[in-house]
This record gives structure tokens, sequence and C-alpha cells, in this order.
């Protein structure tokens, strides 16, 4: 699968800047679309021109997983990739921080304010707005994705 | 409730079941605490006795997902009939036998507390073992490591990029005969920052796998130069116990033969009992050891459907309560998850014992 990209996306639009959608180049319309303010189908000419299907449906496939985001955080977990390790529930700050006597010690969490935790083997992401990535004072906490072996998670 | 994992020898104990959902379990232990159902056919208990009792040579085979009492029987069970005993572990005889015999065993709770410095060789403990550096060595918040994996370092030593290497990347180090060496010379980037962390270390502890390449000596030089404790990985979930069983009987961890009471250098025999193992799907040659197979599994594998008589008992740990050793032979109690039919392999194996001798 081609990696989810501003770029990816902008080789596969039309590249024309017509501004159709509202925006002034096809770089900032891929920019919106990632950042899930913008919708494929407001780029008209994609959908009208028939030179463009091909690339169309590589694009509606691209950005599936967008449409599986958690939250407003962006938070991807790809549940055939992931085998439940648990090492992002372990190693998640604000999972810890609920738990110190318990997260940090390498248990699963039971309280009701934790992110991760796993459930059949992959992991499920709950409570997002608490993840140090989302709100006013966020910052760019790596923690889940730096420490899963199987690159199961992603931020987009 | 929480409850306790049988899937590998990492014995998880903060599993929960809600509803018909594990929490808390990586995929490997979800597979496993599934309930498996049916009867137990006493008519193929006695089948297997009558096999046994009319054969010259017979062999035992595998072990590891015994109970304690279960492996106590095995060994009574080999000793009574003049049995040759082995399994997978044993014939590929690898270094982290060795471990049992003469390195000492690191606890898993020491490397949680003090373990700033890991060397997983030649062990991918991801897939073998998913939960071990999350729910006890590396993640884990510990006296002397407060800040969790953050205040330890994690060298991976394997002849792939495996996904434990993936973990810590800068400190990978490619596994082939020569790396020790390579290690200490340390003229390149990744093995002059593992020379580094190994000799500022004040614990250190290497976790030994399968995927041993280095000279037996050497490693046992490295090892112990470096004052290093060992934790060996193994597959069954009470690998540790029947080592700990046959060294005691044998003093060895090797094929051993009761007959002779020597070590077993062949594995010729008219009827082989395998007991929770299933060979023919994963060693070489397996299919000519015997000309008979009396298989003990839960699950019809390749090797029960290959058997003679296939035996179908309850899964250990599971549907019968059973008591086991962790990796680091810490004992463990595990309370079944569920009531069944079926017998346990302690109670048919203890059958066959009455019934053989």
């Amino acid at each position: 699968m081609t990696e989810l990209s501003p770029l990816s996306i902008l080789m596969k639009l039309p590249k024309t800047n017509c501004k159709k959608c509202g925006l002034p180049t096809c770089m900032a319309f891929a920019v919106s679309l990632i950042q899930r303010k913008k919708e494929l189908e407001e780029c008209t000419p994609l959908f009208e021109d028939a030179k463009y299907a091909k690339n169309r449906e590589e694009l509606q496939e691209m950005l599936k997983p967008l449409k599986e985001v958690s939250t407003e955080t962006g938070l991807i977990v790809n549940e055939d990739l992931c085998f439940g390790c648990g090492n992002c529930v372990i190693a998640c700050p604000v999972n810890v921080a609920e738990e110190p006597y318990r997260v940090g010690q390498g248990k699963g969490p039971q309280s009701d304010k934790y992110i991760l935790h796993t459930e059949d083997g992959v992991v499920k992401a709950i409570n997002v707005k608490s993840c140090r990535r989302f709100g006013e004072h966020r910052v760019l906490c790596e923690a889940c994705i730096v420490t899963c072996p199987s690159k199961a998670i992603k931020f987009v | 409730m929480e409850v306790i994992c049988s899937g590998c020898s990492c014995l998880c104990d903060d599993i929960e079941i809600k509803g018909t959902v594990f929490w808390n379990a990586c995929r490997k232990g979800t597979g496993r605490l599934k309930p498996v159902e049916g009867e137990t056919d006493v008519k193929k208990i006695n089948e297997a006795i009558d096999l046994l009792n009319s054969s010259k040579k017979i062999g035992i085979y595998g072990g590891a997902n015994l109970s304690n009492e279960g492996i106590k029987i095995l060994f009574d069970l080999a000793e009574n009939l003049g049995a040759i005993f082995w399994n997978r572990d044993l014939i590929q005889r690898n270094l982290f036998l060795k471990a049992y015999e003469e390195w000492e065993i690191a606890k898993l709770d020491e490397i949680k507390d003090y373990g700033r410095f890991i060397m997983c060789w030649g062990s991918d403990n991801m897939n073998t073992h998913p939960r071990l550096l999350s729910r006890y060595i590396y993640f884990t918040h510990g006296e002397k490591t407060p800040k969790g994996y953050e205040d330890r370092i994690l060298v991976p030593i394997d002849i792939e990029l495996t996904p434990t290497a993936v973990i810590s990347l800068p400190y990978y180090v490619k596994l082939k005969k020569g790396t020790i060496s390579e290690i200490e010379k340390a003229d390149k980037k990744e093995t002059k920052l593992v020379k580094h962390a190994l000799e500022k270390a004040e614990h250190r502890y290497i976790i030994i796998g399968e995927r041993i390449i280095e000279e037996e000596d050497e490693l046992d030089r490295f090892i112990k130069e470096y004052e290093m404790k060992v934790l060996p990985l193994a597959h069954g979930f009470n690998h540790y116990s029947l080592f700990e069983e046959l060294l005691k009987r044998t003093k060895n961890i090797s094929p051993y033969d009761f007959e002779n009471k020597e070590i077993a250098k062949e594995y010729k025999v008219d009827v082989l009992l395998i007991v929770g193992g299933n060979p023919f799907a994963k060693v070489p040659d397996s299919q000519e050891w015997a000309e008979k197979i009396i298989t003990l599994d839960p699950f019809r594998s390749y090797t029960a459907l290959k058997s003679e008589v296939w035996i179908k008992s309850a899964l250990n740990g599971v549907c019968v309560s059973t008591n086991a050793k962790r990796m680091d032979g810490e004992d463990v109690s595990i309370e079944a998850l569920y009531q069944g039919k079926l017998l346990s392999d302690e109670e048919i194996l203890r059958s066959i014992l009455e019934g053989t001798t």
C-alpha cells in the first residue's frame, strides 16, 4: 500500500490548481485531505473526467484508513499487523500516569481513563482526547509508535 | 477477575475475561485461552496401553506443556518402560539448554528492577513471547529504572532484523560467527555503542534464544567475563520444570535412554508416545523415528492425524487447573477457565503408568 502522505496524494490528484475545491492549490487540497478537513469528492475534476478514473480509485483506496481514524488525533491502529504485545500500552505516558502501580508494572490498565489497551490480542484506543498529541498543550509524543515492533500504529 | 495465560512461559497474570473477550492477552494467548470441547475416549487409553505393552523399544517425546505433576509421572513412565526420552529442544541441542545446567538464571522481577542492559541473543521474543518485554523486563518501571524503557538499553543480536530488533535499532548487531569478537573490537558504529553500554552497565542480562551461531566456549566466556545473568527462552509453557526434573533424574539435559541409563544418540523406536508436541510438522526426519505413534494432544495436529492412537486430552491451564514454573523458575498455580469432560494429560499418563506396570 502506498504510504499516506500529502506528496503521495498530490501525485494522484489532477495537479491543475483549478481552485474548484476552494483551495488555492492541489497541494493544499492534499494536506486538507490528510487533516480530514476536506473530502475527496470536493475535487470535482477527479470525478468528472474519465482520464482520472484510475487515479481516483487509487486515491479512494489510499484514503480508506482515514475513515478508520479513531479520533481527531489521527491515531490509526492497523489490526492486521498488531499482535497484542502491549508495548504501546505500557509505554504510553498517559496510561502510566493514570495507573503507575499497575501499568508502570507492566499490567494492563483497569481504570476508565487509559488510552490504549489490548482486546483479544489487538490494541484498541479509547479516550484519545487525553493523548499528549491532542489539545492546547500538545507535544509530539511518539511513545506508542516507536515501541511498536510491527509498525501497526500510525498518526495521520 | 484476573486469570493466568498459559500461552507461553511468560505466564502473564493480568488477563481479564469480559464476556467472550480476553483483555490484556496477546494474540498468542488469545488463541490458547479458547475452550477445547469433547470427551476423552477411554478405549483409546487402553489401546495405547496394549500397544506399549507389546513393544520392545519405546520412546517418549515432548512434555513441555505438562503440569509439574504430569512431568513427574512422565519420567516415572519413562523409567518404568525403559524408554528413550527426547524432544525438539533436546535434539536440536541449542546453547540455551546450557543455561539450566551452568549459568545463573535471571529472575524476571530482578531484571525489571535492575536491568539497565538487556541483550537478546538469537531470540526474537516479540514473536515467541510477545509480552515478555512489556509485562516484565523492558517497558516496566523498576527500582533502578524509574523511567522504564528510557532507562534501559536493549541490544538485539540476531541473524536478521526481527520485530525485537526493530524496537532498538541503533544497538542491533547482526549475528554471525565471530560476533563476540566484533563487539569486543568495537570498530563499527553499532558495536562501539554496544561495547560502551556493556562496560558501563552495573547489572547485565542476556536472553538466549534458539538462533545460536556463536561457538559454545566463546559465548560461555563472554557471559562469564561480563558477569551476565541468563534468561533462556523455549517453546512450552512449562519447559523450566521439564528441564529441572530431567536434570534432577539424569544429571543432564539431553535426550536420555532410561533403559541403558545413558545419553541417547539414536531415536529409533517401535512405539513413540508423543505428549503435547507436533514434531511431524516441525522436525525433519521425525516420521522415521517410530513404526507406531501414540499422541496425547487436545488438538488434531498433523502428528495426531498420522498417529495410530490419538488420545484427546484437556488443555493444561485452560480446561484443567495446573501447576507450572515460569521461565525464570517461579512457581505459578493456574486455575482452569472452563470445565469439560476431557481428562487431563496427568490423569491419562497415570492410567498408562498403572496399565503398563
